[in-house]
């Protein structure tokens, strides 16, 4: 019985602040007038949310779309940053000779190159794919340069007198002392990704929750516009919870100090 | 039962000068250091702070190389790491991902070594330091005392002949800086290896060795070399005893005039 209403207790405690949010939208909503053609209430939103995941199911293909694109790209992305980010970290040539390179890319909004990608990759899951993979790079490149980098330096000084050699440091040493800072990086990273594929979503216009978005709001039907955003809030939110819980999973020994 | 070679390494320091170059210009850490250490004695280096004791034991473990002269093992200058010196330094170390048992046989993986064949070994290590309740466990459930006692479990697990201490027990407080006396003395006389004891603590340098070496302030030179006379085993008695107070007072006349 404790235990239960322990997790209630809990649970109430999570939800409370997404209730208030949803109070404060309804309050201004009918405080203010607003037509549903600007913004729906949030019981037209939620109408509309269990006609297109329930009743008639038509989300389903737009939010699978997302995720797939999302997904793959984040995954591409996030791989490709974790190795460059590695390697520049453990050696000081090739940070002398890309890290500038790096910055310089980044510093041209992702966003920007968007139409390029599209006459490059063509309009299908892979230019979605590899704009959400350029975007979320750069997050966890630094993520994982700092955290490799931040090595203690009495554990180098260690490994330096057991011999171990360059790639066993790394490997033993190096890589899991950065892993919070990974996934701290991944955790921005999850982020930036459903940008980058909204973004496309929007340009290609053949699917996912970014079109979706885009044609309904388009049609003045906001309520689907407004159900897709919340599909997307809820994906962004589950990305980050679950690389929050893994963080707290696989970095056991940092206990709850870098929790938030 | 812990298995342990025969140690016949000396280890000899000859005319080792270090210089530090740093935006003044160059730093003379140690000029003209001699010093031999007889197979399976301890020998505690005592200096006052800035006095290179710490570039010593970055000789000594293979992480710095002498400006001039050289480090000799059985008469042959070293260059870089070797296997058969363990060092212990003034924090724990261990990997904060590996139990205490991990962390005990991480010399050996790292270099490739099979571990079946020490586990024998490591688990006498344990008991050697007292911790075999705790083998599985990670370094933050450890008191500051017992990561110590891992790392120099750690340091003795390839049974070196030479081990090297930076100020081990200088981060623990002083009730338990005196157990891990007692208990290195015990860990020493069954393992036997040569010991190279960096400390400040004059108490600790007296309790533990056979000779203690006075060093001076910056450039770091031997002052003074101490043959310690007391009996072992020595414990709680030893510290009470009028030579063990002759002794320390005679080396903090020297230290004081270092």
């Amino acid at each position: 019985m404790g235990g239960l209403s322990l997790v209630a207790g809990t649970a109430l405690r999570r939800l409370l602040p997404f209730a208030l949010l949803v109070a404060l939208w309804w309050l201004l909503v009918w405080a203010l007038g607003v037509p549903e053609r600007l913004m729906p209430s949030p019981p037209e939103v939620a109408q509309r949310l269990y006609l297109g995941l329930v009743a008639d199911g038509d989300m389903w293909t737009h939010v699978g779309a997302t995720l797939r694109a999302t997904l793959l790209g984040f995954a591409i992305g996030s791989l490709l940053a974790v190795a460059v980010g590695s390697l520049l970290a453990m050696s000081r040539t090739l940070e002398l000779l890309c890290y500038p390179a790096v910055v310089l890319i980044q510093s041209v909004p992702k966003v920007a190159i968007a139409p390029l990608v599209l006459l490059w990759m063509g309009f299908e899951l892979r230019s979605t794919a590899t704009l959400v993979a350029l975007i979320c790079f750069f997050p966890v490149f630094v993520g994982t340069f700092v955290g490799v980098r931040a090595a203690p330096p009495v554990l180098l000084d260690l490994f330096r007198t057991l011999n171990a050699g360059r790639l066993r440091t790394f490997l033993h040493c190096n890589l899991p002392n950065a892993a919070g800072s990974i996934l701290a990086g991944l955790q921005v990273g999850w982020g930036f990704a459903l940008v980058g594929c909204v973004v496309m979503e929007f340009i290609t216009g053949t699917g996912g929750t970014g079109f979706l978005i885009d044609n309904s709001a388009n049609a003045l039907d906001t309520r689907t516009a407004v159900a897709a955003m919340v599909l997307l809030g809820v994906l962004g939110y589950l990305g980050g919870s679950l690389l929050h819980l893994a963080r707290r999973r696989l970095i056991f020994w940092e206990g709850d100090r870098h929790d938030g | 039962m812990l298995p342990s070679g025969k140690k016949v390494t000396e280890l000899a320091l000859k005319d080792v000068s270090v210089a530090y170059k740093s935006r003044r210009g160059s730093v003379l850490a140690l000029e003209q250091f001699n010093l031999r250490v007889q197979p399976s004695s301890f020998v505690s280096v005592l200096g006052p702070s800035g006095c290179g004791k710490s570039t010593l034991v970055k000789l000594v473990s293979g992480l710095l190389r002498p400006t001039t002269g050289t480090i000799e093992f059985d008469g042959v200058p070293a260059s870089g790491a070797r296997d058969d010196v363990g060092v212990a330094f003034q924090q724990a170390a261990l990997l904060p991902w590996k139990t205490a048992m991990e962390n005990v046989l991480l010399p050996l993986r790292l270099t490739g070594q099979p571990v079946g064949p020490a586990m024998a070994r490591a688990e006498a290590l344990f008991d050697l330091i007292g911790l075999s309740a705790f083998r599985d466990r990670y370094p933050f459930e450890l008191s500051g005392g017992m990561q110590q006692r891992v790392a120099v479990a750690r340091s003795l697990i390839r049974d070196p002949s030479i081990l090297v201490m930076d100020e081990p027990f200088a981060a623990l407080d002083a009730m338990t800086r005196e157990n891990m006396m007692v208990e290195l003395q015990r860990i020493w006389q069954e393992t036997r290896p040569s010991v190279l004891f960096i400390t400040h603590s004059i108490q600790e340098a007296v309790f533990l060795s056979d000779r203690v070496v006075v060093m001076s302030g910056r450039p770091g030179r031997i002052i003074e070399d101490v043959a310690i006379d007391l009996p072992r085993p020595r414990d709680a008695h030893t510290l009470g005893s009028a030579r063990f107070a002759e002794l320390t007072a005679q080396l903090r006349d020297m230290f004081q005039a270092a």
